[in-house]
């Protein structure tokens, strides 16, 4: 998956967990991240059909699982989103929208650049 | 001795998590991989609910936010219900909800466990919880045991008594029970000191033990008393055993007194099918005036009531 084009250079670089050098987490980190891409697309689909209590659902679920594989910004990407979705469901925000679209291509962007 | 809670013997302590999320159930498994124990999931609050009662697990791990039932409710109904009540239960909170927290231990956890989790924390916790809810295991089983023989005490004689009962009257099963008494303990303590009279209360234990089949349940009832509830066994099938024991024990070479061997008087009651009539408490009154009887007719031999028949035997070594 490429990343799309950018001018700062660390958001570019691929970010791993901070337990890649720890045994017993291999496996799992390998198999969270080879899910990534179908966790974005479940996302990016709850997304564009705004099926917002699923993609609420699901964001809650990434911020739950990312820290405990070692990828704390992922964990704090979906919990940015969570919390737009959630400003988005009770007031309406005239910007909460286009936060949840930042907050969304944001975690999109993270799930990407994770390596195991 | 041998009556050793099961669960002390068993190093792998059983921990049941409790978690809508899959990657919280991988996640666990991977980071308690390396301690001793099996590790079993539920993916909501009614199969955890099911598997709890089913498998009473050592501890508990359980999500607090879980669509459906959440895990508040799951903890309250496990606190509510006998056989889940005393298992310890640890709390899988998030970071932000301190209120969560208070709510958590009013409800009966005992500890919590935050998301995501710290390795060196989450197994602190869950060694800890294993712990002590191995001792308080422990400490209910040392209630029904007796400190010297290792065998059940009459505490536990008497629940066991009732329930093997009603178990065999409900389904017209055959029920024995029999009381030992060992002849002339006094005089084996006084002739030869207490530690000689423990170490025959201990060798009445052992051969109760050994000889009894494994269904049987042996108790020391206090003193030199003993008791042998032998479910599923009719009358005739119970005083061959309780002839089996007599004999053994009054063959046994004693090293404190290799001069003078030990002898025990029996009482024996039993039926095919225990009638509804007679309560727990009447059928020990029975062995204990058959016991009386063996006592006044010479010791060292078994008498026996067939509560089906009404007829006693007395059979003498
Ligand atoms: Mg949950």
């Amino acid at each position: 998956m490429t990343p799309p084009p950018s001018s700062g250079g660390s958001s570019e670089k691929p970010i791993t967990s901070t337990y890649h050098d720890d045994p017993e987490m291999g496996e799992i980190i390998r198999d969270f991240v080879a899910e990534l891409p179908q966790r974005i697309h479940a996302m990016r689909s709850a997304f564009s059909e705004q099926r917002l209590l699923d993609l609420l659902h699901l964001a809650h679920q990434l911020k739950g699982a990312g820290g405990g594989y070692g990828f704390d910004q992922i964990s704090a990407a979906a919990a940015r989103l969570e919390l737009a979705l959630k400003s988005l469901q009770t007031d309406r925000a005239a910007d909460a929208a286009e936060r949840a679209k930042v907050a969304i291509d944001e975690v999109t962007s993270l799930c990407r650049r994770a390596t195991a | 001795m041998s009556s050793e809670p099961t669960q002390l013997q068993s190093s792998h302590a059983v921990i049941l998590v409790i978690d809508d999320s899959p990657d919280v159930h991988r996640l666990l498994g991977a980071r308690l991989k390396s301690e001793p124990i099996d590790l079993i999931c539920a993916a909501d609050g009614a199969m955890g609910l099911r598997m709890a009662r089913e498998l009473r697990p050592t501890v508990i791990l359980l999500d607090i936010d879980m669509p459906g039932m959440d895990g508040f409710e799951v903890l309250r109904q496990l606190k509510d219900d006998t056989p889940t009540h005393d298992i310890p239960v640890i709390m899988l909170t998030g970071m932000q909800s301190p209120q969560d927290k208070v709510t958590a231990f009013d409800l009966g956890a005992v500890d919590y466990i935050c998301k995501p989790f710290d390795l060196t924390e989450l197994r602190a916790r869950v060694r800890s919880a294993v712990r002590s809810s191995r001792l308080v295991q422990m400490l209910a089983q040392r209630a029904q045991i007796d400190g010297l023989t290792g065998l059940y005490n009459r505490a536990h004689f008497d629940a066991r008594l009732k329930d093997e009962l009603s178990g065999c009257q409900r389904h017209a099963r055959s029920l024995s029970l029999a009381v030992f008494d060992c002849d002339f303990f006094k005089q084996i303590n006084d002739t030869y000191g207490h530690p000689a009279g423990d170490e025959v209360l201990i060798g009445i234990a052992e051969t109760l033990q050994r000889e009894c089949r494994a269904s049987d349940i042996p108790c020391r009832y206090g003193g030199e008393e003993f008791c042998l509830i032998m479910p599923d066994t009719p009358p005739d099938d119970a005083f061959r055993v309780c002839e089996r024991i007599r004999q053994n024990l009054g063959a046994m070479v004693w090293p404190r007194h290799p001069e003078r061997s030990i002898t025990v008087s029996v009482g024996l009651v039993g039926a095919r099918k225990p009638s509804h009539e007679l309560t727990a408490a009447e059928w020990l009154e029975t062995a204990d005036k058959n016991l009386y009887t063996a006592k006044q007719t010479g010791r060292n031999r078994t008498i026996i009531t067939d509560l089906m028949s009404g007829s006693t035997l007395a059979k003498a070594g």
